[in-house]
This record gives structure tokens, C-alpha cells and sequence, in this order.
């Protein structure tokens, strides 16, 4: 038995340049000069024995995640980190009512710590594989501030990544979800890109009527995307909808972002309102419960497309047959990715970090297999909260 | 058109006697019980909401009142900066939209304290505005957890006996929470010892929590609740209260009306359950549910398909909605045990109480009138107990 002793949560925040915030939540586009203050927190948990797990949480790291991830984490203390699926039992019960979202930094630090107490990545706890991932480009949302701000400014984006490795490419478009210059946008890329990069775009729940994401669907058909993702305002999360919208459009949908965990995905799929199913460790109760979510996809023949990018989503890749591309997000001309740059390995999830061929490794290292650049976390650090 | 100029958001804190966590540290929503002489300091929020011709909205919360809540929130909060607070569809859309990833848990208080703005603005109680025709609710008495630590409900008898006192007290029903063990010898043992006890004088209706820990136990409670002819058979098991699929099979094979989607956020998601005969009626939550405008929109999608909703928790603001819905049956007092106070912020300075104290002599409580929500709260109680208050300004 390995006894949770202590759990640490680390808020800091840093600089992102050339980025602005268009609303509150993750609606982040490009504005030169501009910058923005972009808040992470890490996990740290001990155990009796001297060992130690750790995550530093990316795109789910809100304020709302935050403070769920504080509700959790006083009930780690005296577990067993080994007996990930009693913690994960009881995490998911002890806020059924809330979205889980701060359960996945947790269950992900203790795929680490498990990792490095037996000496080995976590893609070798998941029977991994796949060493190389075909990796997409996904774009900040479009602009009008000299980023992505017109369809030449896509295809010019697009070749770019092209000429880095890239051969897929997701759209984000603009936040007044104006249907015809979506569909045009949709079009134009292909006409421009589309024999040679895979297309997919994702109007993020920008598109505010279902006639609007039907007309947008059908440039998709046209355009022959490869899947189209969260279309319009039902914010993703209605299953009849996307049934009948699946009815209508020859091109895949891809949904189930916004529903959280294995049994609301598997009946959102049962009812007919998805064509691949989303997935992301941070935000579906973590590893644990991504690969719930990817052996239930694959029970029912579907694909499994992990959401977003990070060490953990590269470790479940390589222990998934049924998924296609590893999503680089979010990139566009002149900004970084905001994510936390914590790394003080090497490993990268920006723009640049494909090879030639359009892929990315997989960490080889015990646990994530990255380090942690502790003293950027400490300089930055905003607050810490300790448990024990 | 009025602009709203100022959010402010504020965390307080309070003590409640004679509650504990028990042997865990963590605070969900339910994990309390009975403890002699113990304390339990509890956190929850106010929001107030000015604009720019000086009118006022307020909400305080109770049970949404967590961290992860109060995370949203902030998040949220400075959205409504500069908006009309009479545009609650396109701000609901918005918020909506913004947390589509998350469970919106923080946009409820926000859309309260809206409905409580522009009530107060054309003099109007946020029930009239809803058109609501009822006064007075009948209420149930929706009990805390068994526990196993003596006192409070530490057996089935003691859920009997406290059932037999709220009947007599003038309670429509009672509603039990079991064990956080799931054993369904106790959980069966309890059902029956609380029909027996209050024969056919109220409801009964039984809400394992989520705590069963296999979908086979659940069923046989199931027929526990047929046997007892429960009113209904509440988020049984450790799907947690997700899963379609687990709850038509239920449904198939009990008699007893299944309620769920208390943990399905939304009216999208909630038609979805029914569509797939999945529930008999939903458990929404102006709190949970994106608000007073995002629970009415379940109530009446429920309507449309010609269904029953309940109201989860106490509130002026499920009050109001209550009062409003036809497809409705009893309000929910939760949560209540022997001795065991309700967890209920102090805040109300005008005699406006969730406590069991507040059920009137003919068993119901009254929906407040005054215009908005028709309470005062005691700002100078939560300003004195508050901690890390944000003020969002334009």
C-alpha cells in the first residue's frame, strides 16, 4: 500500500504575447502587441513511501476547475495511490452534481506517480504502441485584427503548416458565427489545400440556429471535410439535434466535447447524435476515464479523437487503435500556444513541434516522462494550497 | 435601458451546530451528519449585480455554493458587464456558450439575481413574473444521509421514528437519503420500517444518492420501492446519475416512477433522457439549471412532452418556479434530520427560513411576494463573514 500523505495544488500564471480574450472563458484570438495573463496550477501528490505524482494542468486549468479540484483533493489523503479506479469511484460520486473537470489533473497525477514508481512511461502501463502521431494544426478561433482575420489569411496560415509537416488542419472560425462567411471560408481552404491536408473545422458553438449549422454542414459536404465539430448554440449537447443534423449532411460529426464521462457519451452515441466520439484526459475524469470512453468507442466500432493537446493525451494515443489525429492546439501565425511553458525537457506542444513527416513522439520517460520546470512554477507561483 | 455597471461576488462563511463530515474531510454536497456538540464551518456566495441607473439584483446561494460554483462564477461574472439585464435570453445564450465545456453550475446565481433585478424594477415578484398562481407549497421533508456514528439517523428505526414526526408535523412526504454504504439489506430495512411508520398518511419517495453500487442492487431496491409503494425512486446507483442506458433498463423492470437528471444539466440534456425513456420525471434546479430561465425552459420542455418535474432543494428562487409549474407536485425541504439543522446561510433578514421551523400550520410555506425574490438578505452578516470578494466594474 502506497498512502497518500500530502496533495499540493500550485497556481501560477505567465505572459502570452500577440493574444487577446474575446469573452471569458477559453475564446482566445490574435492581436498584436496585445497580451494576456493566462493563470495554470500544477498537482503534486506524496505518498508514505517517498514517492511523488505530478500534472501540470493546460487548458482545463479555469477558475472553475480550480476550485473543484480543491473540493477533491482533501479526499485523497490516507488512499492508496495505487487503487486508481476506488479513487476515481469516489471523486465521480462526490460531485455527480458538478462536471468533473478537476477530477482529470488528480487522476492524471497519479498515473505519474504510478509510472515513476514502477520505472515506466505511462504508455507501457496502457499496453501503448503507436510511437509517432499524425498530428492537425488547430487554430485560435479567426480574427479581425490581422491573425486569422480573412480566408486568404487561412490559406496562408494552412500552407504554412503545411511547410512544416502538417498534413491536417483545423479551422476554428469567427465568434459572430456568420453562416455564409463560415461556409465561404470552409470552401475556399479546400479549393486551396484540401488535396493536400486533411480539413476539419470546428465552429466552437459559434453558429446561433440549427439552419445556420445545416447551411455550414452542407459547405463541409461540398468541401469534403473530414469531420465537423460542435456546429451551433445547443452549446454541443443535444443529442436529438445532432441526430437529425447526421441525417441531413454526408460529412461526419464529431461531438460529445461537452458531455462528460463514459455513460453520457455511450447515449449520446446510442441516440444516434455523434459519428466519432471526443475524448480528453483533462476534462473526462482523466486517464482512468479516457480509456473508459476509448474502449466503449470501441466496443461500438467508433473512433475516439482526443481533444487538446499534453503529455497525458500523447500517452493514451499510443494505446489507441481506433483514433486518428493528435490535435496541436491552439496555433496561429505569431502567437504561441498559451499553455504553460513548464517543460524544461524539451517536450513542446507548439506550433513547430512536428516533424517532418506531420507527427509527434511520445514521451519516454517514467511516468509522463517530462520534467517539470519547477523553478518557473515556483518564480510564478500565485498561490499554493497544501493537504495532508 | 438600464446597463449593469458593477458585479460584485462574495464568498462568507458561517457555522452550523451540531453537523460534521465524519470520516472524510471532503465537502460535496451531502456527506454531513449528526455530531453532538460539533460545528461545521460551511462556505457560500452572494452576487449582487447595479447598473447604471441604480437598480439592485442580489442572490445568495445554497447548495450550488461550492468552490467550483464560486470558480464559475468568477469566470463568468464579468460578462454581464455593459449588457441590458432585461436581455436574460441572449445573456442566458451567452453564458451558456461560454461554459459549454463546463457544467454551468456558476451561471445560475447570476441569472437569479437578474430576475431579482428587473422584479424589483417594475415593482413585480419574480413568481408574478413567471405568471405563478400558487401561495402557498406543500413541502417534503427530504432527510440528510444514515450515518453509523450514534445519533441523527444511525438506524432504520431512527428514520422511522423521524418519519412519524414530520407526518405529524404536517410534511406531504418524506423523502429518505441512505447510507453512503449502499447496503441494500439496510437501505430495504429502512424503506420498510418508514412505510410502517407512516402507513398511508404521506409519501415516501427514496434517493440512494447515487450510493448502490451496482446497477443489480439498484434494481433490487426497485422492487423495494414497488413493494412500498414509493412515490418515486430517485438517482439510484453509481452511474452517478449519467447514464440513459442504465435507467431505461430500470425503468423496464420496476413499477415505481424513476426521477432523474438532477446531474444532467440543461433542458438539451434533459429531453434527451426522456426521449430515450429513460425517466418518468425530471429533478430540475434553478441553481443547477442555468438559472430561473434555463429551469423553466426544463419545465416546460417536460410539458411538452407531458411529463412531471420536481424542484431540487429549498429556495426563494425554487419557490417562485414551483409556484409556477402545473407538472409539479411538493417542494423539497433538503435537507433535514433529528436535530440536524438545515444547512441554510443565516442571511435572510426578513424572516424568510428554510428550516423545518418554517412549515406552516397547514404543512406548506408561502412564496414570497415582495417584488423580486421578496427577501432581504443581511448584507452586513455576509460583508462581516466574507473572505476574497471580487468586484467586477465596467
Amino acid at each position: 500500500m502506497s498512502v497518500i500523505t500530502r496533495v499540493e495544488v500550485h497556481e501560477f500564471d505567465f505572459e502570452a504575447a500577440n493574444l487577446a480574450r474575446d469573452g471569458v472563458a477559453q475564446t482566445i484570438t490574435f492581436k498584436r502587441g496585445s497580451s494576456i495573463r493566462v493563470a495554470k496550477f500544477a498537482v503534486v501528490i506524496h505518498t508514505a513511501d517517498g514517492g511523488r505524482g505530478e500534472y501540470v494542468a493546460q487548458w482545463v486549468a479555469t477558475k472553475s476547475t480550480l476550485g473543484q479540484a480543491l473540493m477533491l483533493c482533501p479526499r485523497l489523503i490516507g488512499k492508496d495511490a495505487r487503487e486508481r479506479i476506488a479513487i476515481y469511484e469516489d471523486l465521480k460520486r462526490d460531485i455527480r452534481q458538478f462536471d468533473h473537470m478537476g477530477h482529470g489533473p488528480i487522476d492524471i497525477a497519479l498515473w505519474d506517480w504510478a509510472g515513476k514508481h514502477y520505472g515506466a512511461p505511462i504508455a507501457e502501463l496502457l499496453g501503448g504502441y503507436r510511437k509517432r502521431l499524425p498530428a492537425y494544426a488547430s487554430t485560435y478561433h479567426a480574427d479581425r485584427a490581422g491573425g486569422l482575420d480573412s480566408k486568404e489569411a487561412f490559406v496562408a496560415f494552412a500552407e504554412h503548416c503545411h511547410g512544416l509537416g502538417y498534413r491536417a488542419f483545423k479551422v476554428h472560425g469567427w465568434n459572430d458565427g456568420n453562416a455564409r462567411e463560415e461556409a465561404e471560408n470552409v470552401v475556399h481552404l479546400a479549393k486551396h489545400v484540401g488535396s493536400r491536408m486533411t480539413l476539419m473545422l470546428d465552429p466552437a458553438c459559434e453558429l446561433r440556429t440549427f439552419a445556420d449549422a445545416l447551411y455550414v454542414g452542407r459547405a463541409c459536404d461540398d468541401a469534403g471535410y473530414f469531420w465537423y465539430e460542435d456546429p451551433y448554440r445547443d452549446g454541443g449537447t443535444s443529442a436529438f439535434a445532432h441526430k437529425r443534423l447526421r441525417e441531413m449532411i454526408k460529412t461526419p460529426l464529431l461531438m460529445t466535447e461537452h458531455v462528460r464521462g463514459v455513460e453520457p457519451k455511450a447515449d449520446f452515441v446510442l441516440a444516434g447524435g455523434t459519428d466519432f466520439v471526443r475524448v480528453d484526459p483533462e476534462y473526462d475524469m482523466g486517464i482512468t476515464g479516457s480509456l473508459k470512453i476509448a474502449h466503449m468507442a470501441e466496443s461500438l466500432g467508433l473512433d475516439c479523437e482526443i481533444h487538446a493537446s499534453g503529455p497525458a493525451h500523447r500517452h493514451l494515443m499510443s494505446a489507441m487503435r481506433n483514433s486518428n489525429y493528435y490535435e496541436v492546439a491552439l496555433v496561429g501565425p505569431d502567437c504561441p500556444n498559451a499553455v504553460a511553458p513548464v517543460y524544461a525537457c524539451g517536450y513542446s506542444d507548439q506550433l513547430d513541434c512536428v516533424a517532418a513527416d506531420g507527427t509527434v513522439g511520445v514521451p519516454d520517460g517514467p511516468g509522463l516522462g517530462v520534467t517539470y520546470d519547477w523553478d518557473f512554477i515556483s518564480r510564478h507561483r500565485t498561490a499554493l494550497h497544501v493537504f495532508d | 435601458m438600464s446597463r449593469i455597471t458593477e458585479v460584485r461576488v462574495v464568498p462568507f462563511t458561517f457555522e452550523v451546530p451540531d453537523l460534521g463530515l465524519g470520516a472524510h474531510a471532503a465537502m460535496g454536497v451531502s456527506n454531513l451528519q449528526y455530531q453532538k456538540g460539533a460545528s461545521l464551518k460551511v462556505m457560500r456566495y452572494a452576487v449582487r449585480v447595479r447598473t447604471d441607473d441604480g437598480l439592485v439584483g442580489e442572490y445568495v446561494t445554497h447548495w450550488v455554493g461550492t468552490y467550483s460554483a464560486l470558480g464559475q462564477t468568477n469566470m463568468i461574472a464579468p460578462h454581464l458587464l455593459g449588457r441590458d439585464p432585461e436581455h436574460r435570453e441572449a445573456i442566458y445564450d451567452d453564458l451558456k456558450r461560454e461554459l459549454r465545456a463546463y457544467d454551468g453550475m456558476g451561471h445560475g446565481p447570476l441569472d437569479i439575481a437578474l430576475w431579482d433585478l428587473v422584479g424589483r424594477k417594475y415593482g413585480m415578484s419574480v413568481a408574478t413574473m413567471l405568471g405563478a398562481y400558487k401561495t402557498r407549497l406543500p413541502v417534503y421533508a427530504s432527510t440528510h444521509h444514515g450515518q453509523d456514528d450514534p445519533g441523527g439517523l444511525d438506524s432504520p428505526e431512527a428514520f422511522g421514528e423521524y418519519a412519524r414526526a414530520c407526518a405529524d408535523r404536517g410534511f406531504a412526504g418524506f423523502k429518505i437519503h441512505g447510507w453512503h454504504d449502499g447496503d441494500v439489506r439496510r437501505e430495504s430495512a429502512t424503506l420498510r420500517a418508514v412505510r410502517r411508520a407512516v402507513g398511508d398518511r404521506i409519501h415516501v419517495m427514496y434517493d440512494p444518492g447515487c450510493q448502490i453500487r451496482t446497477h443489480l442492487e439498484a434494481l433490487r431496491l426497485g422492487h423495494v420501492c414497488d413493494e412500498i409503494d414509493a412515490l418515486w425512486y430517485e438517482d439510484p446507483y453509481r452511474d452517478s446519475g449519467v447514464s440513459m442506458t442504465g435507467s431505461q433498463i430500470i425503468r423496464q423492470k420496476i413499477k415505481t416512477p424513476l426521477m432523474v437528471t438532477e446531474h444532467a444539466r440543461g433542458p438539451e440534456r434533459k429531453a434527451a433522457y426522456a426521449i430515450a425513456g429513460a425517466c418518468d420525471l425530471f429533478h430540475i434546479d434553478p441553481e443547477y439549471d442555468l438559472g430561473i430561465t434555463g429551469a423553466m425552459k426544463c419545465a416546460h420542455i417536460a410539458e411538452g412532452l407531458g411529463i412531471d418535474v420536481q424542484v431540487h432543494a429549498p429556495g426563494p428562487a425554487h419557490r417562485a418556479c414551483v409556484a409556477a409549474i402545473r407538472n409539479t407536485h411538493m417542494y423539497e425541504l433538503a435537507l433535514v434530520g433529528p436535530g440536524m439543522p438545515n444547512l441554510i446561510p443565516p442571511v435572510y433578514a426578513c424572516g424568510y427560513s428554510d428550516q423545518e421551523s418554517a412549515l406552516g400550520d397547514d404543512g406548506r410555506v408561502p412564496v414570497p411576494a415582495g417584488p423580486g425574490l421578496g427577501v432581504t438578505y443581511d448584507w452586513d452578516f455576509i460583508e462581516r463573514h466574507g473572505f476574497d470578494a471580487k468586484t467586477y466594474t465596467l
